[in-house]
């Protein structure tokens, strides 16, 4: 996993990913079946991944989907779609910070703030809240991908950190 | 020390040694506090709180309403916690409660003496002369249960959230039952149990399922449990429900301050949570030695302790004829079973049963009740008569009775969400008829106590829940099982008493509400039983109203002479088990309270001497310490380098909000007072936003990056509200149009470069295609480029009064720049000398934004004549906004010259001293001016000019002040647009 990491505990560990420019896409009407390009994920929750089959394109709330270091046919994607005039897209980088918690007890730590499976249920990903702190949620694997508002994610690293002390 | 080695289901040889009251004691791993102090011979082990009565141990569960202990030693303590829950630990230090000097001889329990004067409402009428206050201090200082724990810290509870097909709440037969069943049916099951172990009354009947002991069939139960992944959580009580997520807290050995909190999210719940023995009301009825029956058989089945030596038992059902055999067997000497039915009533199990005890010189007596028991601090002799004939009464000696007045199903669970009881007759209380969707009751929770019923009750409600969940498997068969009959039992509530009687027939031991309470309370009108309740505080101790709900509810029906299904009982809320404020905190304890939003340079900041402190959820630098001792000194020194030479902030905690798409500057110009549509790519303006009803709501500037496309900037404090603010509109009046808003606050870092000098600064430390650019920036106008790659926009636009630009950067840049910006010879600043820069040029700060002023109010008069209809601007013409009442925004200063005064400090006039005209929003001390200076919102009927007295007794003392232009410094604005 590259990237720099932030906490290793038995079963756990949280790694901050790098990340280049990251767009967000708004839609001007939701929900807006039929209105986006082929490929795009329209539906609550989904992921168009890219192909290295990371994640590429997360539909993370309604009408508003996250790309994060988008590769060129991500990019292409976007575009076409705001040139069809189904929405508007934001150069948001700098706004979030992508961690991979990944390892057994990736869920156990993320079960202190959040009932994942259900909010994860039947979809890929989500906005949500952890410990207190505005994130995007994305199951990858046995771990999971998040991106957590820049200004929380000191907050964020400390708090997994809290929960990975001896005892 | 207890010279024989007791024997119990929970209990092991191996003995500790605790202490109680400063005394030593030694108790055998597995007893609960309460246990081992039985086997010592220990009787009282509390005080009640109004009268101070002395009390024993009555019930072995969590609704033990008299033995509460305070647990370790100041000042980590955990008060009221329940003796029977509370496993014992080598070393514990326990205390009893609402006593003083000791448990014995207690100063307060004087007031038993006035006890005929203290009746349910006594304080509401007695304490308002003179005055509530005088009686405050002594009443609280009685008040209460136990001692508060003193500033200690205490572990982090851990939480744990999860889901589950199937919850099942209560692991005794029906609840073990319904669990298997619903695992065999491949449901993913979670089992939760407050007790250490699985079983419930099982523990000590004497019953026979599926062929085998009941003991052997709950291990067998458990191990195929086990093998069915289905997850088992003793040791945890469910205490309450929100929105379809369960709360348990698991307080392992009952010590409250719970080690974990589960929030569990079932698709189907099945409430097995037993029911709870309820007492009978008699004369003296909490004196130490009365004790529920089934206590006594739990002490006697778990710990191998005898409740007493020799004993009445008072029941109104069968089931106490097998409980005496079992006491008997046990080597209890069972002097009588006084049964408050006649022979009608026995079942033929009881009666078999009852012949055999007779056979043994127990007195069997149909057709009585105990009308009293006596005894110093201690039952010594039972009070004995025929129900046909009270007078005719008789008594015997006895250490003990015990007493069973029947069973409440437990039907907390899912009430306050909406279920539905009725009135049983044959069980003497309310069980569940309708329960909300996906929950239903199952076994003694839903009245059924017999042993078979009970089997085949939990397995159903499992087989359902199952299939709710999605599971079609095959549950297998309900386990059969023979126990205990069915309790035959008659509604009995309490012995015969006269008016004066009925003072000590306890109804809530830990509130001591009697029977005369409740006349009380009928007597002053209260007749509802909720009214009741809240008069009486019949139900408000930490049994929930476990012990004497129904018991009350019941007294209240007769005394009003209804039958108890229309008197009905009070409403059951959570939490139905007694919850520590450590585990509603849960992980948000100390630094973990509330999250902290920190901008990119926020390291750099601490590092250099930054004195940072929260402003809403961001820390922001009030002072850099290498500027002077303190935060006044500091920003003096700071706020005059800006204006001599320049300085840098970190404004980086700006709110910033994209607006993106066609419509976005209509949409702007809705929600602005003035337009923004107008404004032309490359330039910004200062903006306001009003409320609905016209009030100021925030101000910042909006910059317009393309036709379609603006950022509009907020106060720091206000990010997340105006973004709500926008997000509502858009989503609401503006939904489906052509426009976006899109939170990019943390995607520009701004850094804020202020004073005569930074223009040559900024040409110094940015790169050369940028000197032109910043050369032909006019005031409110922005370029757009890149540095180092990244994207950069200087703004020309100042809050400080000087020549100032702002740079919004990609964070990744922000601390380079930052560290250039040094190099160049630009100190940093902080809050403290930018509100004394703001103030001088008379800016608003932020009280001047409270929610409660009106652009007019805040002289933008020229807003509002060239403004459009934006939201709240009609209601501006509301006569009331232009009263001549209205506050106004007003420079102050003192009129000395040296006088300082504070932000706060009340205004008001020589011939009114007494009613302020206005209040000072904002004051600094400014350097430039050497005075101090202010800004206060003032009755418009005061010009400037005016001279007020300004009022500030406990602060700094009153001076007077003149009213003056906001504008204290340079108010043509020729440095600002220099």
């Amino acid at each position: 996993m590259k990237g720099v990491e932030q906490v290793r505990h038995r079963g756990l560990g949280l790694v901050e990913r790098q990340t280049g420019r990251v767009l967000e896409f708004v839609a001007f009407h939701f929900p807006s079946e039929g209105a986006f390009v082929v490929g795009w994920p329209a539906a609550p929750g989904a992921i168009r991944h890219d192909v290295q089959g990371l994640s590429g394109l997360l539909h993370f709330a309604p009408a508003r989907w996250l790309a994060p270091s988008p590769c060129r046919e991500i990019a292409a994607l976007v575009a076409a779609a705001e040139d069809a005039a189904t929405g508007t897209c934001i150069d948001v980088t700098g706004k979030w910070r992508e961690f991979a918690l990944i390892g057994t007890a990736a869920a156990r730590v993320l079960a202190s703030t959040l009932n994942t499976e259900i909010v994860l249920e039947g979809r890929e990903c989500a906005a949500v809240t952890l410990f207190d702190c505005p994130c995007v949620l994305a199951r990858v694997g046995d771990g999971y991908r998040i991106w957590v508002r820049a200004s929380f994610a000191e907050d964020f690293v400390n708090a997994i950190e809290s929960l990975c002390l001896p005892g | 020390m207890s010279a024989v080695v007791r024997r119990g289901t929970r209990l092991t040889a191996e003995t500790l040694c605790f202490t109680f009251d400063g005394r030593e004691y030694h108790g055998q791993v597995g007893d609960t506090a309460a246990s081992a102090l039985l086997a010592s011979g220990v009787r009282t082990m509390g005080r009640s709180v109004k009268y101070r009565r002395l009390r024993g141990v009555l019930a072995a569960g969590p609704e033990e309403p008299n033995a509460l202990f305070t647990v370790g030693s100041s000042p980590t303590v955990f008060p009221n916690v329940c003796a029977p829950q509370l496993e014992l630990r080598e070393g514990m230090v326990l205390r009893s409660q609402n006593r003083w000097p000791s448990l014995r001889y207690d100063v307060a329990s004087l007031l038993q003496l006035g006890s005929g004067f203290l009746g349910a409402g006594f304080y509401y009428k007695t304490f308002i002369w003179p005055s509530w206050h005088r009686w405050e201090a002594p009443i609280r200082a009685l008040a209460g249960l136990g001692e508060a724990p003193g500033a200690c810290e205490l572990p982090t509870v851990a939480v744990e959230h999860f889901s589950c097909d199937v919850l099942v709440a209560g692991a005794g037969a029906a609840g073990l039952a319904a669990a298997r069943a619903a695992a065999r049916a491949g449901a993913r099951v979670v089992l939760c149990e407050r007790e250490p172990v699985c079983g419930g009354e099982l523990e000590f009947e004497s019953g026979t399922i599926e062929g085998r002991p009941a003991l052997a069939w709950i291990d067998a139960t458990l191990a195929e449990l086990a093998t069915l992944s289905a997850r088992v959580l003793t040791g945890t009580a469910l205490v309450g429900e929100t929105g379809g997520e369960f709360i348990a807290l698991y307080e392992p050995g009952g010590l409250p301050g719970a080690n974990a909190v589960y929030k569990i999210r079932p698709r189907a719940f099945v409430i097995a949570m037993g029911a709870t023995e309820r007492p009978i009301a008699f004369i003296n009825n909490d004196l130490p030695g009365v004790m529920l029956l089934g206590a006594a058989e739990r002490f006697l089945s778990r710990y191998g302790v005898n409740a007493g030596r020799e004993l009445v038992l008072f029941a109104n059902h069968d089931r106490v004829y097998a409980a005496a055999t079992r006491l008997v067997v046990a080597g209890m000497r069972v002097r009588a079973i006084v049964d408050t039915r006649d022979a009608t009533g026995l079942g033929p199990q009881a009666a078999r049963q009852r012949t055999a005890l007779a056979g043994t010189g127990t007195d069997c007596l149909l057709g009585h009740a105990v009308i009293r028991v006596t005894g110093r601090g201690q039952v010594r002799r039972a009070v004995i008569a025929p129900l046909a004939s009270p007078a005719a009464a008789h008594s015997i000696a006895c250490d003990t009775l015990l007493v069973s007045g029947g069973w409440g199903p437990s039907t907390h669970a899912g009430m306050h969400e909406g279920g539905v009881t009725r009135y049983e007759e044959a069980l003497g209380a309310f069980v569940s008829t309708e329960q909300p969707d996906g929950r239903e009751n199952a076994g003694a929770a839903n009245g059924l106590l017999e042993l078979s019923q009970a089997l085949a009750d939990g397995a159903g409600a499992g087989t359902r829940a199952a299939r709710r969940a999605g599971a079609d498997g095959d549950p297998g068969t309900a386990p059969l099982g023979s126990g205990d009959g069915a309790p035959r039992l008659v509604p009995f509530w309490r012995s015969p008493a006269d008016r004066a009687g009925e003072k000590h027939q306890f109804i809530d031991y830990q509130n001591d509400v009697n029977v005369a309470d409740l006349r009380a309370a009928l007597a002053e009108g209260f007749v509802d039983i909720e009214h009741v309740k809240r008069y009486t505080a019949l139900g408000f101790g930490t049994d929930q109203g476990r012990m004497g709900g129904l018991l009350g509810a019941a007294i209240l029906a007769e005394l009003r002479g209804e039958p108890l299904r229309d008197v009905g009982t009070s409403r059951l809320r959570p939490p139905y088990h007694p919850v520590t404020m450590q585990s509603l905190a849960g992980l948000r304890v100390g630094a973990r309270l509330r999250p902290m939003r920190r901008t990119p340079l926020h390291e750099w900041h601490v590092a250099h001497g930054g004195v940072l402190e929260p402003m809403d959820l961001w820390m922001r630098t009030r002072y850099y310490r290498e500027n002077g001792p303190g935060a006044y000194e500091a920003g003096i020194a700071e706020a005059q380098r800006v204006r001599t030479s320049g300085g840098i902030i970190d404004g980086s905690t700006l709110g910033k909000i994209e607006v993106a798409g066609p419509d976005s500057g209509p949409f702007l110009d809705a929600l602005y007072l003035n337009k923004a549509s107008t404004i032309k790519v490359g330039r910004s303006k200062y903006m306001v936003n009003l409320r609905e009803d016209g009030m100021v709501l925030d101000d910042g500037i909006v910059l317009r990056i393309a036709e379609d496309r603006f950022i509009a900037t907020t106060s720091s404090g206000h990010g997340a509200h105006m973004l709500a603010h926008f997000e509502h509109y858009r989503d609401t009046q503006w939904s489906g149009c052509g426009v976006t808003v899109t939170d990019v606050t943390e995607a520009w870092a701004v850094i804020v470069v202020a004073g005569p000098q930074s223009r040559t600064v900024l040409r110094e430390v940015l790169s050369a295609q940028w000197r032109q650019p910043l050369d032909a920036l006019t005031h409110m106008a922005f370029a757009r480029g890149t540095l180092a790659g990244q994207d950069l926009t200087v703004l020309r636009a100042s809050f400080s009064g000087e020549l100032a630009f702002e740079l919004h950067c990609r964070p990744s840049i922000s601390e380079p720049l930052w560290e250039s910006l040094i190099a160049a010879g630009f100190k940093p600043y902080g809050l403290e000398a930018l509100d004394i820069l703001r103030v001088e040029k008379g800016y608003l700060v932020s009280s001047e934004l409270n929610g409660q002023t009106t652009p007019f109010d805040l002289s933008m008069d020229d807003l509002v004549k060239h403004g459009n209809h934006c939201i709240g601007r009609e209601l501006l013409d509301r006569p009331a906004f232009h009263e001549p009442t209205r506050p106004r925004l007003v420079g102050v200063r003192a009129v000395d010259g040296r006088m300082a005064f504070y932000g706060g400090a009340q205004l008001t006039t020589p011939d009114q001293p007494h009613r302020a005209c206005g209040y000072v929003t904002s004051s600094v001390y400014s350097p430039t001016l050497s005075e101090w200076v202010g800004l206060a919102l003032v009755s418009r009927a005061h010009a400037d000019g005016a001279v007020l007295d300004c009022r500030d007794p406990v602060r700094i003392g009153d001076c007077k002040v003149r009213l003056t232009s906001i504008i204290h410094y340079d108010p043509s604005g020729e440095r600002m647009k220099s």
